[in-house]
């Protein structure tokens, strides 16, 4: 959901005329093409239900988890050693909330003037973009999959929950619509305050546009490997992996150990011995740069070597060394964006 | 998800439109209504269509606008600069009982709409009511009542970060007393809007 808002669109039959209506995300109203009659759209949960096709087959979906596999610092035997349980799909339901967020934000930054001295400048800041929260309407579970970002050629079809499987909701629409409205609030006062040192003054505002219930496809793909479960998630539209859990590599974990000794020592060292040779303000600088140098190395180097037994891609939680990018509850839309910078 | 067929309040007829609007015309009895969102239906609505005092254009529009009457009250406000020129300009001050005009129709361009929201705020205009559209093409209203307030509240802060200083703290109060619907005359010429009052 790259340029702009996307807007959901399924096609109902016109009680009238039994020709297509066409219905889009955050419209309230909806009207027949053939015999021009006006409709309402009603929900009984009071918020719009639409799911996504899933277009990625079980094939697909395992090819990008054996890929996703191969990459990073994970067991290299995984593939094939690794049993694969269930491969299965499911629908997971998010709340997404479009809004207007605009905000107006005062403050000031900081400057050094000629003789070093700090002054500020006072500023003001006016935030008016799109926004979209998008929040997980069940517990995920293990799967870690709390926010979702909904691609440009995802197909909405009318929802039927008799066909599929999928997680019960189990938060409430009001306290989701809320949560939304106070995460846009956020986000554009966030985003004015972030051009400024120091924010005297801010107000924000949120106008919804729609607010649907949808329910995205997934792969869930469990494997286990050396008598140990693990894993993977997939995108059922783009088919991505999105999140995953995997064994480590115990060759990385070793060579974290040894390298990461090995490299932080010497800088330690080298520090040392120039802070020695050098002149005392000059080899003070170099031994406290490079000291720290090593410090950083070797924390590294332990993290990846204390908790290298496990890969983790995504939101999820835990211990492990963590790959993927993680999603946010909250997406930007840059189009139709006017802020202004006084 | 349900479709529900609306119907006019006044005659009871099935409304039919060509397009997405707020305000919705009955082909039977011409009454318009305007669609409560919150409702999730038509309800009765009063608006005055003013009549163009000046021409400029090939194509004359009705735009929708909510007129936000309200009591802005501020309380504390402290500006960084710009005195000197606020009062040069003799730059008037948005404070106590006004309408705030909100554009409510996202045919027209960001680039118009700001402007006349501004304009017509800060110098009312003197409205020429008149009975019909007389022909003329009225835009859809695609803003609800609910979120008309805001933007007129938005509005101040807009004004307040564009007048000469920098605005550093603000304290106020925005009262809404009452909102109501004005479809404006605009000159449209090409791809660009001339308001005609």
């Amino acid at each position: 959901m790259s340029g702009e808002t996307s807007k959901l669109l399924i096609s109902m039959t016109c009680p009238s005329c039994g020709g297509q209506v066409e219905c889009e995300e955050g419209e309230s109203l909806a009207i027949c093409q053939y015999c021009d009659s006006v409709f309402a759209l009603d929900s009984s949960e009071g918020a719009s239900k639409v799911m996504y096709k899933l277009t990625v087959d079980k094939e697909a979906a395992l090819k990008e988890v054996k890929s996703w596999m191969k990459k990073g610092p994970k067991a290299p035997d995984l593939i094939e050693e690794s049993t694969f349980d269930e491969v299965y799909p499911i629908y997971i339901p998010f709340w997404r909330l479009i809004a207007r967020g605009k905000a107006c934000v005062c403050g000031y930054v900081e400057k050094k003037d000629d003789d070093n001295h700090t002054r500020r400048e006072p500023r003001e800041v006016l935030i008016n973009r799109e926004y979209i929260y998008t929040s997980s309407a069940c517990n995920v579970g293990d799967l870690g999959l709390e926010g979702i970002r909904v691609s440009d050629n995802a197909q909405a079809i009318y929802f039927d929950d008799a066909d599929i499987v999928t997680f019960g909701v189990t938060t409430s629409k009001d306290d989701s619509f809320r949560e939304g409205e106070e995460y846009i609030k956020r986000e554009a006062i966030s985003d004015g305050a972030s051009s400024l040192d120091g924010v005297t003054f801010q107000k924000g505002f949120v106008f919804p546009k729609g607010f649907t219930l949808i329910y995205y496809p997934f792969w869930v793909i469990r494997y286990t490997y050396q008598e140990r479960s693990y894993f993977a998630t997939v995108d059922g539209i783009k088919g991505d992996v999105l999140t995953g859990r995997a064994p480590g590599s115990v060759t990385s974990q070793a060579n974290a150990a040894g390298i990461g000794g090995a490299v932080s020592g010497a800088l330690a060292g080298l520090g040392l011995g120039m802070g020695m040779t050098m002149g005392e303000d000059d080899g003070s600088m170099f031994f406290i740069i490079l000291l720290i140098a090593a410090v950083c190395v070797f924390y590294y180097c332990y993290q990846r070597f204390r908790y290298g037994d496990e890969v983790i891609t995504g939101n999820l939680e835990g211990k492990g060394i963590k790959t993927g990018t993680k999603v946010g509850k909250i997406e930007r839309i840059t189009k139709d964006s006017y802020d202004h910078y006084y | 998800m349900l479709l529900r067929e609306l119907k006019c309040p006044g005659c009871g007829a099935p409304i039919k439109a060509k397009a997405r609007d707020m305000m919705l015309k009955c082909n039977h009895c011409d009454k318009v209504s305007l669609y409560s969102r919150e409702k999730s239906s038509l309800v009765d609505v009063s608006y005055i269509i003013a009549g163009a005092t000046k021409e400029s254009g090939s194509e004359l529009v009705y735009v929708p606008f909510w007129v936000v009457n309200a009591d802005l009250d501020v309380k504390r406000e402290r500006i960084s600069g710009g005195g000197i020129m606020r009062s040069i300009k003799g730059q008037k001050q948005m404070r106590g009982t006004r309408d705030f005009y909100v554009c409510a129709a996202d045919e027209i361009p960001e680039k118009y709409s700001r402007e006349w929201n501004m304009n017509l705020t800060l110098d009312q205009p003197e409205l020429n009511p008149v009975a019909d559209f007389k022909g003329a093409n009225r835009l859809r209203m695609t803003m609800d009542k609910d979120v008309a307030g805001e933007n007129a509240e938005f509005l101040f802060l807009r004004y307040e970060t564009e007048i000469p200083g920098t605005l550093q703290d603000l304290d106020y109060n925005f009262n809404i007393n009452s909102t109501k619907v004005v479809f404006l005359p605009v000159w449209k010429t090409n791809s660009s809007y001339t308001i005609g009052v």
